[in-house]
């Protein structure tokens, strides 16, 4: 019967009705009573419609209604709230979604977190990687149920049916899979048997994107060859969609068994040559320290004991749930910078926010006041006014998980304007709507609750019988110490964009060591077009000297790596009669002649690699600078000779060094060599050339060039070292662009802040500024008690906000290149620029109040 | 149901055992029925009469008042007739036990 009876109060006729009789009933005992006897009959009212149960409902329905039509009333208010939020949560999200996908994720295996990646340390930041045969050494152990090798990321040539494509592969050792606990999605996947006769009968794994893409998913793939540098390998299975490799951002196409190694890597990888990397699964009831302690007893015996005065080497354990970490290490330090400016951006938003609606609720005092006064609960109103917050919220969160959407996507973008592309799941997942949810709800709090609070907080009486003009004055104190607040923050990401910024330029103007203008890197892959062995290399070499003697071309060379892209080879060496020290490892580059003429880098002694260095004369190399003080220390080390692996060569130049692994690492050793004189390698693909023409026209004549050699072989990526330069600093360039985007904003920020502030209290003041006028007062003299107010809160700001950078800068100190974190003229210009924002933000609010004519400003009120 | 929180439900239920009352004078009566000792607020009243008459335990209907003023009267029902007569026992039960906790149990010595 109750809950028939509540259900009819919804509909409308029958709740107006009812309505009505209360009125009428609550009058006409009124009428009975004496004055003051019955109290607040309002509240008994509301009360008494509570009973109905549907009130909460009704109330909400009310509570949405008043809220958007009071935001429609004060557009202006709406969309800087809004916009505010939108950009403080998008931003959030999106960083957040990176952070995820980059740093949170786990390789999508069983039990991930009993992963673990060994790894030999060997220098700040230098993770060697191991060898054949101490894989093989390290595989003896009892700590772990089984330990597999793999080399992430090789570029594959892969050939089928009639299609080409450079693809991105990995070698794996055959127990691999089993040691993930992964199952194939088709077929089966590799095993050690595999590894094993991999010569006989060679099996390759290929990803399920990959099976999709270029088979349409046909399940009859199974048993299909591919073309591997010439060689058939036969499709044995699929991956489950979810696996993409060892690492996350880099997804892995093609995985052959590491016994593979000649067809792909020409046989270089001999059995002591570090070109694995290790990854094991921990016995279940083994610790992780003791399978630590255990390793790296082991891992002793497998290198020797240390050698008095080379570097100390350790081994440490690395946690492999979340697979390789190098892109983890790569981007760690953005994203947390990334996530550190986000929260201060969030802060200054909120704060924006809740001065906002500080300043709103000044100008609503009285109608709040009015409402009480008319028997409203306070609850009631509080309720109203987060009402109207969570409206903004929502508004807010909707527009910031559209922003995070594009958002997420250009800095993934951005990021992988680096070498290679990386491909990051960073879709919304539950904890990033989680995440946004979170930030919403403790935003809706912060900035919602406060000011309704604040309103509704001083008791009525004292409120009517004061004037509101004492109110008035608490609320102002209170939303400039918001602004000052808001300051603190926006000076700290000011400060740290112009730290990164100058911390860039600083970097463009290092002293490189080689010539980076005016040089076009051409890449070609006869591969590609089912040229392979004898004839690719006679097409390379017949390109070049075509090449060379084109005019406009001042001079060419090929090699197997850039600088700045760092060295795909790497081995121990020694001088010839000494034993090979097995802790040091020097970076191989196998160049054309006149190398170093092309790339501009000067020769200390000795000369340039000639075209007369071939297969038939002695055995040359040049050697970089900090190589030749490393082993030939206080000596002349040209015309000396080096043991490299079988070969002994002579040196025959010193060259300066170059920044091979990029320009913030440590200077590489590095050994060049005539790649004519070293049979494993092929001519290489990469031609430097340096000219005077437009990359456009250069780009012309290889084609046609090539086109005259070999009609289907078609020109690869074309860049020049100016771009794998700024591709070797894209971490600091990125750095510098976010910092300089969360600058903005925070700028953008400030000015919101103030103009709005200011802007209401105008219209507060209009009745005292009118007074003042008729009092004498000039505009020009109100104008500038405008501009005091907006600028003491934005001073005292930076003035808090100055020991706070100073301290917290000290942390980007790592980040920085050649900057000191404390730089006096970044902090004095950000302190400049934040001013003169505030100022022109005060100054439209400030012109009109000094514009104001006494007459209209008193009569207004 | 605790009957404390009835309580206030029970004493209009009651006053209305006499004859149909408006809420102004069922707030009189249980004022001075109790000879002042309870007090009822208004506020607290009015709410608790909607809720009898949601309940279907009251009716509500517009009648003449006796100094012909029109006002609304509150009559008990049936059902809440057998809803006070059972309710009375319950609190009847509940006050004996209330007492008996609080009076000294035999034996235990006051010190």
């Amino acid at each position: 019967v109750t809950l028939w009876k509540r259900m009819t109060y919804l509909l409308p006729w029958r709740r107006r009705a009812a309505e009505r009789d209360m009125r009428e009933e609550l009058d006409s005992i009124a009428a009975m009573a004496e004055p003051r006897e019955l109290g607040n009959l309002t509240r008994a009212a509301e009360d008494a419609r509570a009973e109905w149960e549907w009130a909460w409902l009704e109330h909400t329905g009310q509570d949405v209604r008043c809220a958007l039509r009071t935001l429609r009333k004060s557009p202006a208010f709406a969309v800087t709230a809004v916009l505010s939020l939108a950009l403080g949560i998008g931003a959030a999200t999106s960083i957040f979604g990176l952070v995820n996908a980059v740093l949170l994720r786990t390789l999508p295996v069983p039990v991930p977190e009993e992963l673990v990646l060994f790894g030999e340390i060997a220098g700040p930041g230098r993770i060697l990687s191991w060898s054949v045969e101490q894989f093989r050494s390290m595989q003896q152990n009892d700590a772990l149920a089984g330990l597999c090798a793999f080399r992430p990321q090789v570029n594959f040539s892969v050939t089928w049916a009639a299609e080409a494509e450079l693809s991105t592969g990995q070698l794996v050792s055959g127990n691999c899979y089993e040691v993930l606990g992964l199952r194939a999605h088709l077929g089966r996947l590799l095993t050690e048997t595999d590894d094993a006769v991999s010569a006989a009968h060679p099996a390759a794994v290929i990803s399920y994107q990959f099976w999709r893409r270029h088979f349409d998913a046909d399940p009859n793939v199974l048993g299909r060859t591919l073309d591997l540098r010439g060689h058939a390998v036969y499709i044995i299975g699929v991956t489950p969609p979810e696996f993409h490799g060892f690492e996350p951002g880099r997804a892995v196409d093609i995985t052959v068994p590491i016994s593979l190694e000649p067809w792909v890597l020409q046989g270089r990888m001999t059995a002591n040559v570090r070109w694995l990397r290790l990854i094991g699964r921990l016995r279940s009831n083994v610790s992780y320290e003791r399978a630590a302690s255990e390793l790296a007893v082991r891992w002793r015996t497998v290198v020797g004991p240390a050698r008095p005065g080379a570097p100390t080497h350790r081994f440490v354990l690395l946690s492999g749930a979340q697979g390789l970490n190098d892109l983890r290490e790569q981007f760690s330090l953005p994203l947390r910078w990334l996530m550190a400016a986000v929260g201060l951006l969030l802060l200054i938003a909120c704060a924006n926010l809740a001065s906002l609606l500080l300043a709103r609720a000044r100008v609503r005092e009285q109608e709040l006041t009015l409402r009480l006064a008319l028997g409203a609960s306070r609850g009631r109103i509080v309720r109203q006014l987060l009402t109207e917050s969570l409206m903004l919220s929502i508004l807010g969160g909707a527009g910031g998980l559209a922003l995070a959407a594009s958002g997420s996507r250009a800095i993934v973008s951005l990021l992988s304007r680096g070498r290679t592309p990386i491909l990051l799941d960073v879709s919304i997942d539950a904890r990033l709507l989680g995440f946004t949810l979170g930030i919403t709800v403790a935003t809706t709090v912060v900035f919602g609750l406060w000011p309704a609070i604040a309103a509704t907080r001083q008791d009525l009486q004292s409120r009517l019988g004061a004037t509101t003009r004492t109110v008035i004055g608490s609320n102002r104190r209170r939303a400039q110490a918001l602004l000052t607040a808001q300051t603190v923050f926006s000076f700290v990401l000011v400060i740290a964009a112009g730290l990164f910024a100058r911390s860039l330029t600083k970097l463009y103007g290092v002293d490189l060591g080689l010539e980076r203008h005016q040089t076009l890197i051409v890449k070609v892959n006869p591969g590609v077009a089912g040229e392979t062995g004898g004839r690719a290399n006679q097409i390379l070499q017949e390109l070049s000297e075509l090449l060379a003697s084109t005019p406009g071309i001042r001079s060419l060379t090929q090699a197997m790596d850039l600088p700045f892209a760092g060295s795909s080879y790497r081995a121990s060496i020694a001088v010839a009669g000494e034993p090979i020290d097995s802790t040091e490892v020097v970076s191989f580059n196998f160049v054309g002649p006149r190398f170093f003429e092309t790339l501009g880098i000067p020769l200390i002694a000795g000369r340039d690699v000639q075209l007369s260095d071939d297969a038939r004369s002695r055995p040359v190399a040049v050697i970089s600078q900090s190589l030749a003080s490393r082993y030939f220390p206080g000596r002349p080390p040209v015309g000396r000779r080096l043991q490299l692996g079988t070969v002994v060569v002579e040196i025959v130049g010193v060259a300066k060094d170059v920044p091979y692994a990029g320009v913030r690492r440590e200077r590489e050793l590095v050994v060049y060599r005539p790649y004519s004189q070293d049979a494993k390698t092929g001519v290489p693909g990469t031609y430097v050339i340096r000219t005077d023409l437009s990359p456009a026209v250069v780009a012309g004549l290889v084609r046609h060039s090539l086109h005259e050699l070999a009609p289907a072989v078609p020109v690869g990526a074309m860049t020049t070292l100016d771009a794998q330069f700024d591709g070797s600093i894209a971490t600091e360039r990125l750095l510098a662009r976010i910092a300089g985007f969360f600058g903005a904003m925070a700028l953008l920020l400030v000015a919101i802040g103030v103009y709005g502030n200011l802007a209401s209290s105008v219209a507060q003041r209009a009745r005292e500024f009118g007074i003042r006028l008729a009092l004498g007062a000039t505009g020009r003299r109100i104008g500038r008690l405008i501009l005091a107010n907006a600028l003491l809160p934005v001073s005292l700001g930076i003035m808090i906000g100055l020991p706070l950078a100073y301290s917290s800068a000290r942390i980007a100190q790592g980040a920085l290149f050649d900057v000191t974190s404390h730089d006096p003229l970044t902090y004095l210009t950000s302190a400049v620029v934040l001013l003169l924002v505030a100022v022109m933000a005060a100054a439209i609010p400030a012109r009109k109040a000094a514009r104001a004519d006494a007459v209209s400003a008193l009569k207004r009120v | 149901m605790e009957p404390l929180y009835g309580v206030l439900e029970l004493l209009v239920l009651r006053t209305l055992v006499f004859g149909p009352r408006h809420g102004y004078a069922i707030a009189g009566a249980i004022r001075d029925g109790s000879r002042d000792a309870v007090k009822i607020e208004f506020g607290s009243l009015y709410p608790a009469l909607k809720r009898l008459e949601l309940k279907g335990w009251i009716v509500a209907s517009w009648e003449m008042s006796e100094h012909n003023r029109r006002a609304r009267v509150y009559r008990l029902t049936p059902v809440g007739r057998r809803q006070l007569r059972q309710e009375t026992s319950e609190w009847a039960n509940f006050v004996a036990g209330v007492s008996r906790l609080l009076k000294p149990a035999q034996g235990e010595v006051e010190k």
